[in-house]
């Protein structure tokens, strides 16, 4: 057997490996959506509105020039639905007029509030609190990144439940409540659960809240939304219910905060925050041998700005593909390492062979393809039908997505329903590469870090406007 | 390859045109539903204020599960003499029978519980004997549904059975059972706190869910529940000594004050909270100098709730504000919140800024000042005053 054909047959055992990885987690995730959107809809989860045995939940969000949209921000999380919370914003260090905004808007005078700090943060310069009657916080601290400040903000929270999110997240009404309902069913293993996060690019915002879900119009923010689903719907109720969650999303997640400050809170600098908090845990309660549970709540939905250009774009995944890798090396102790159960022998290795790996192999194709052209070895019989296949099994795995998520009935709109499906096919072509291109790019390049994402927000309420305008 | 791909190529274009076909006829079933909702909140408005409706039509209607679905509206938000109107059509109309067999015939899992959701937003009393045979259905949110159709019925034979149903359940499902057996209010109270003593050998011996029954006794608030909670409270499990504690705020007479002031020395944190807010809710001038000490206490919800406690007592004011210049600073802390809550901080600064101010007032506004809170005097002219 020549190199030429080993080759080969390593990639085909690959691709096979991964379209099966994918079909078999796509078929969990289908049971688990079923069962959740059954209990959330007949639980009687409403009951928690007014039962004393719903915890108190601290909304934790980390801002770094928001001055845009961070009135509008706190207003729409202030009206969540649920019986106790408070809401902490931590300014981290911003250079605009996120703390000015904020005093303006809540009316927030400066407190002397004493506090045993769990986690160590940068210097804290000051905490304000509302003179409205609104269980408003802020925090104003040092610049040292959005780990940081979220760590800041568990350090001042009063309750056991901290929810971190994002200032530009536009959350439903019952999203809290959907996703604490996974504590109070059993509380003493969940230690974190995620939400759903979706593209709010299109969306009709008033008040603070999506009124009508619609598509957006740039090629770019519409093979984002097909990802979106394809990742929060098709992969992560599966892996949440096989007990491998491993990203709890730092743009809306809540956690138990004595698990977090246990573990150590929020790695500073790191790229990769809320992944590296997650592994964290699993690898801290499964070392303990802690009974313990992190979930997904699918219809614990929050919607969120993705990047409106290629540029941003292409930065947001660079980083997130090297917080990846950063992960990757921390935790690489714990793949195929039977001491940490199910995560260590399915979960991590899935995750890296298919979302690390996958970008590598592929670019790998790219350089072989042209390569055996040049030197007369490629098969074209061969080589074509097998690029074919493996764009129609990526529209595949898209389309799957779109099926389940026709739990939650949106895009049904003729025009947005024909848009979805051309653009989960026609995202083969030309987003995928670009995206392996990044992928592979964000390995070797490393330039300056930041911690925070330099994308530019339009804010919540702008994006209302703006949809309003249109 | 080719046949691989083929194959591939069909399945995908099938599947994704299936989903676009269905996409379609979904959009416009619900602009479709929609129309008929209308149709019928207009109908129903009508019917709802009037006592005779067009019988004929309405049967064509019942089986539309639209028009079910808007009748279930109506009658959440109905009251009186409109919401007994639409009962009294849907009983006409077979409504409640038809939920009631279906949630004892069907085998659809789906379709049991939705009738007995419907069930409970009807609360017809006949509807009760097939509720409390639901109770043991095999799927969670049956059971969980049924146990709250029957507390909106208020039917008292359902108390022991849902108590029986207890330790099948998981937390959430224990947990709605809980909020059920509060609207049963008073009537249900020996049930429970036999089951607290533990003493009723017909039911399951299990102590996991003493701690909900616990807390089911604390918010129904009646005082015969007051020797269970006293013999909880003394328990070794952490759990349900809090909700025990938290239950004597509310069944507790003052008997109960001796035991809640050891409770304040309690190694959980919970218990400790528990018992100072309970004891504010006693108002007994004993509790005033343990509540005082644990205003030091190493958490902050224990701090709280013991000042807020002090400023529910008669004469505890006075301990909040000697606890200005407490040595502690997170007493200090708790103290200046509390009073500010209370608005006596505002008050002070007042009365120091128009001249009017006495010895209590100066003395908070000078502790304010020493505390470093001046920022709640919005000019300096008060603490000059004081000052000066």
């Amino acid at each position: 057997m020549s190199f030429i054909e080993l080759f080969n047959y390593v990639i085909l055992v690959y691709f096979i490996a991964m379209e099966v990885q994918l079909l078999f987690v796509s078929v969990v995730s289908f049971f688990a959506l079923q069962r959740d959107q059954f209990t959330s809809k007949y639980g009687r989860l409403h009951d928690m509105l007014t039962s004393d045995t719903t915890p108190p939940v601290s909304i934790i969000i980390p801002a770094y020039n928001e001055a845009a949209g961070i009135a509008e921000s706190v207003r729409s999380m202030a009206m969540l639905k649920y019986t106790r919370k408070e809401i902490i914003v931590v300014n981290d260090g911003s250079s605009d007029e996120t703390v000015k905004r904020m005093i303006d808007e809540f009316r927030m005078e400066p407190i002397d509030v004493p506090f045993r700090p769990s986690l160590e943060t940068e210097v804290i310069l000051r905490v304000y609190k509302s003179r409205l009657p609104l269980p408003i916080v802020l925090v104003d601290k040092e610049n040292g990144g959005k780990g940081d400040a979220i760590n800041a903000g568990i350090n001042i929270a009063r309750y056991p439940y901290v929810m971190a999110t994002d200032a530009d997240m536009v959350l439903d009404d019952e999203c809290l409540l959907r996703a604490v309902r996974h504590f109070v069913e059993d509380r003493a293993r969940t230690i974190a659960v995620g939400g759903n996060v979706r593209p709010l690019n299109g969306c009709e915002v008033r008040r603070g809240r999506v009124t009508r879900v619609a598509l957006p119009r740039r090629p770019v923010e519409l093979a984002q939304v097909v990802e979106y689903i394809r990742g929060f719907l098709s992969a992560r109720p599966g892996w949440s219910a096989l007990g491998s969650l491993l990203l709890v999303s730092g743009a809306f997640g809540i956690f138990q905060k004595q698990a977090v400050v246990e573990v150590g809170g929020f790695r500073h600098g790191h790229l990769g925050e809320d992944m590296e908090l997650t592994m964290r845990l699993h690898r801290h309660y499964r070392r303990k041998r802690i009974p313990y549970r992190i979930v997904y709540a699918p219809d614990a939905v929050a919607w969120t700005e993705v990047p409106l250009s290629s540029r941003v774009l292409r930065r947001q995944r660079m980083r997130w593909h090297r917080g990846l890798m950063q992960v990757i090396w921390q935790y690489k102790g714990m793949l195929f390492n039977p001491r940490y159960g199910i995560v260590g022998l399915l979960g991590w290795p899935a995750f890296v062979a298919f979302e690390f790996v996958a970008p590598i192999v592929e670019f790998v194709g790219w350089l072989v393809v042209p390569a055996s052209v040049v030197l007369g070895f490629l098969n074209w019989e061969i080589a074509v039908p097998l690029f074919l296949i493996s764009l129609v099994l990526g529209a595949g795995n898209s389309l799957i997505g779109l099926f389940l998520d026709e739990r939650f009935g949106y895009y049904n709109a003729p025009g947005d329903a024909a848009k979805l499906l051309v653009y989960s096919l026609g995202e083969q072509l030309g987003m995928r590469q670009r995206t392996v291109w990044w992928r592979v790019r964000a390995m070797f390049w490393n330039p300056r870090r930041k911690s925070w994402g330099d994308m530019q927000r339009s804010g919540v309420g702008n994006l209302a406007s703006e949809k309003g305008s249109s | 390859m080719l046949p691989v791909l083929a194959t591939l190529g069909a399945i995908t274009a099938v599947a994704g045109s299936s989903l676009f076909v269905y996409k379609l006829v979904r959009h416009r079933r619900e602009r479709f539903d929609e129309f008929r909702r209308a149709s019928y909140v207009g109908a129903l408005s009508e019917m709802a204020t009037r006592s005779g409706y067009p019988l004929e039509m309405l049967r064509r209607w019942s089986p539309d599960g639209v028009f079910l679905e808007t009748l279930l509206e109506f009658l959440k938000f109905l009251q009186g003499g409109e919401r007994q109107n639409l009962l009294r059509l849907s009983r006409e109309l077979g409504i409640v029978e038809r939920f009631v067999t279906e949630l004892r015939n069907s085998k659809r899992r789906n379709s049991r519980v939705e009738a007995v959701k419907a069930l409970a937003e009807f609360a017809d009393p006949a509807s009760a004997d097939a509720l409390l045979e639901a109770l043991t259905d095999p799927v969670d949110e049956v059971r969980w549904q049924a146990a709250g159709a029957l507390a909106k019925i208020g039917d008292p034979r359902a108390v022991r059975p849902l108590l029986e149903a207890l330790h099948r359940e998981t937390d959430w499902g224990a947990n709605r059972i809980g909020d059920t057996l509060v609207s049963f209010g008073s009537t249900a109270v020996p049930d429970l706190a036999r089951y607290a003593l533990l003493n009723d050998p017909s039911l399951s011996s299990t102590t996991a869910h003493l701690p909900l029954v616990a807390r089911v006794l604390g918010i129904i608030g009646d005082v015969r529940a007051e020797p269970a909670m006293l013999s909880a409270l003394e328990s070794d499990d952490t759990e349900l000594r809090i909700r025990a504690a938290a239950a004597l705020g509310t069944v507790g007479s003052l008997a109960c004050v001796p035991a809640l002031g050891r409770a304040l020395c309690d190694v959980e944190w919970e218990v400790r909270a528990q018992a100072a807010a309970a004891l504010g809710r006693q108002m007994d001038g004993r509790a005033i100098e343990g509540l005082r000490e644990s205003m030091r206490d190493e958490n902050w919800w224990v701090r709280q709730n013991s000042a807020q406690a002090l400023s529910e007592i008669p004469r505890g004011v006075e301990a909040l504000i000697g606890g200005l210049d407490d040595e502690d600073r997170f007493a200090r802390d708790a103290s200046i919140e509390r009073l500010m809550a209370m608005g006596l901080v505002r008050k002070a600064v007042e009365a120091v800024k128009d001249g009017s101010a006495g010895e209590r007032e100066r003395y908070i506004v000078r502790q304010l000042v020493v505390l470093g809170r001046g920022e709640y005097l919005k000019d300096e002219s008060a603490s000059e005053k004081v000052a000066g």
